[in-house]
């Protein structure tokens, strides 16, 4: 019953063969790096096929392929679907991408824009919302780091936590961004290859049919079109997406670091070969009632059914397809917390004279800080990868007006845009802890709206773009 | 006469008990709690042997066993995809003893007018966004 089919001689194989690779590759790339916009923004100069990659990999997580089984073995279709809705943040982010460049060429972190633009009461807010949301998402990462090991070897949850963000820790550090988005490049190709074949051997090993069945008979609720939880998570699931993205610095980074005219481009694409990618992930959770699999905790139900449909050899593409999707937004989301560490709370609060090679040391502490933060967090394993996460969604969206009308319009002032982000996160909070995880981006993000449109009304800022130069 | 009756009927089921290796199981959220979206978990302390399926039923003598689930050796599982209503759980071996206390767990699902209410706001909200991104991208390139 237990998923274990990898002995653990196996797993401990592989990550140390993958640690080395990695580390070794994040070294080599990072080698010449020399300047701060070498190190945090890739010389800026990122190409079209190295974007694409990057933006699809960071968003395959272990969210992705652990989390999208996660709930569609909870929420049945709707949850399987709506979490493939969450390329829409990759798709809308596209026209952002070209504004961004052309608004602040030379601008480094998402927290440079909010301070410019609305003022430093907006930037505080924007700060806790932004640091809420990289620890939520870096501790679901090295959850699942753990989860993937014991899950698929019987492995001590804690051992493998330890090892990926090491391993993450240790190249981000060596090869800056650079690093992050070359591995992201590698890591993508062997993503799309495991999803793919792990998509057509499940699907041959076990019928449509078969599985249809057995969720009918077992778990009929999932098939449910009028499944209430899932009905609210649908749109949910969408404004937690587009928040995540539309805020955080992890894509911010990129804007800034892709060469001009292509980020659009790159992340138009990107969320269109993302799109399918939680649908396969997801649907092996609808096979648990045919295989009369159960799991302990649901964000065990990827890896506990891949395994079983695929075995041995299944086992060991699952693994180091879900070890490369971790590692790819673990180090990505490293090092763009650590930007915003650097840039707006130490250059920007404790020491504003610092120098570019001050930055840059200071730039490398804060990667192994966070390393070491997470871990600390990720030790207790206190909740699943879907309860850990969702929570931030309560936070993030309620940037995504703020961040449009910052971009858009002149009219939109710092007060307002701080309510917006306070109001939308507590109310949020609130619905989250009072209803479920499945409404709380959703009524964030109608709060911020309201409180947005009000200021439009009541207010008339004529903010001069030349600000954000 | 009577204690004596209770005393020897108490030491038979402990030693009833204690050959099955009773495991005390319980709903993870807190016994008879209410799950408003169909899935909850179960977890039981002590070791069960492998042969040992979780029974649920829709009454508490357990007269029709509706499912049955093989289990595994964490000590808890986690189960969804339930519509309204309440079910009995409870562990048996593979000779009919039961092995476990029973659990209540109570499926509500939220009520489907309040669901559909927040997915047309989130449609409404969506379709706000998706003009506000077109019409502001298209002024800028006017721009």
């Amino acid at each position: 019953m237990n998923a274990v089919v990898l002995s653990t001689e196996w797993a401990i194989a592989i990550v140390i063969v993958f640690g080395v690779l990695w580390v070794a590759f994040g070294w080599w790339l990072g080698r010449n790096n020399r300047t701060l916009d070498d190190f945090m923004l890739a010389g800026r100069n990122v190409g079209f096929a190295f974007a694409s990659a990057t933006a699809m990999a960071t968003w395959i997580t272990s969210n992705t392929t652990l989390l999208a089984p996660q709930l569609t073995y909870e929420l049945g279709v709707w949850g399987m679907l709506g979490y493939s809705m969450a390329a829409l943040g990759l798709i809308l982010f596209a026209p952002l991408a070209k504004r961004i460049k052309a608004l602040m060429p030379h601008g480094y972190t998402c927290g440079d824009f909010i301070r410019r633009r609305y003022g430093r009461v907006a930037w505080y807010v924007f700060l806790i919302v932004a640091l809420a949301y990289s620890f939520g998402w870096l501790v679901s990462l090295g959850m699942g780091g753990g989860i993937l090991i014991s899950t698929l070897s019987g492995l001590d949850y804690r051992v493998g936590m330890s090892a990926i963000l090491f391993i993450c820790v240790c190249y981000t550090l060596l090869g800056g961004l650079k690093a992050v988005i070359a591995t992201d490049f590698v890591q993508t190709i062997i993503i799309l290859i495991g999803v793919i074949l792990i998509a057509y051997v499940g699907i041959s090993k076990l019928g449509l049919e078969e599985i249809h069945t057995a969720v009918e008979a077992k778990s009929p609720q999932l098939l449910n079109l009028l499944f209430p939880a899932a009905l609210m998570f649908l749109f949910n699931n969408i404004f937690f997406g587009i928040g995540e993205i539309f805020h955080s610095n992890v894509w911010w980074s990129r804007a800034f670091a892709f060469k001009d005219k292509i980020g659009k481009k790159a992340f138009l694409l990107a969320g269109v070969l993302w799109l399918p990618i939680p649908i396969v992930t997801g649907f092996i959770a609808l096979a648990a009632p045919a295989l009369g699999l159960y799991p302990a905790s649901s964000d065990m139900v990827g890896p506990l059914i891949a395994a079983k449909i695929l075995g041995g050899v299944g086992a060991f593409f699952v693994f180091i397809v879900v070890f490369s999707a971790m590692a790819s937004s673990l180090d990505s989301l490293l090092a763009a917390t650590s930007d915003l560490i650097t840039k707006d709370i130490y250059g920007g609060i404790i020491n504003k004279n610092a120098d570019k090679e001050k930055l840059l040391k200071v730039s490398k502490v804060s990667i192994v800080i966070l390393g070491v933060i997470t871990w600390a967090l990720c030790f207790p394993r206190i909740d699943t990868l879907a309860a850990i996460l969702m929570i931030t969604g309560a936070f993030v969206a309620s940037t995504i007006w703020p961040i449009v009308f910052g971009l858009y319009f002149r009219r939109l002032n710092g007060t307002v845009a701080a309510l917006a982000m306070a109001g939308g996160s507590a109310v949020g909070l609130t619905l989250y802890f009072q209803v479920g995880y499945y409404v709380s981006a959703l009524s964030s993000c109608v709060v911020s709206l309201f409180v947005c449109l009000i200021g439009l009304m009541a207010y008339d800022e004529k903010f001069d773009w030349k600000r954000l130069q | 006469m009577r204690t004596f009756k209770i005393k020897l009927i108490l030491l038979v089921s402990s030693l009833f008990l204690c050959s099955f290796s009773f495991a005390e199981m319980k709903l993870k959220s807190g016994v008879d709690d209410v799950s408003k979206e169909g899935y909850f978990s179960l977890s039981w302390e002590g070791e069960v042997a492998e042969s040992v399926r979780l029974e649920m039923a829709s009454s508490e003598n357990f007269e029709a066993i509706e499912r049955k689930y093989m289990i595994n050796r964490d000590g808890k599982i986690t189960l969804s995809g339930y519509g309204d209503g309440t079910f009995y759980f409870r562990l048996r071996d593979s000779k009919s003893n039961e092995v476990s206390n029973f659990v209540v767990v109570n499926v509500e699902h939220w009520p489907l007018d309040k669901a559909v209410t927040f997915f047309f706001v989130g449609l409404t909200l969506f379709v706000c966004l998706i003009s506000t991104l077109l019409v502001c991208t298209r002024i800028k390139k006017t721009d």
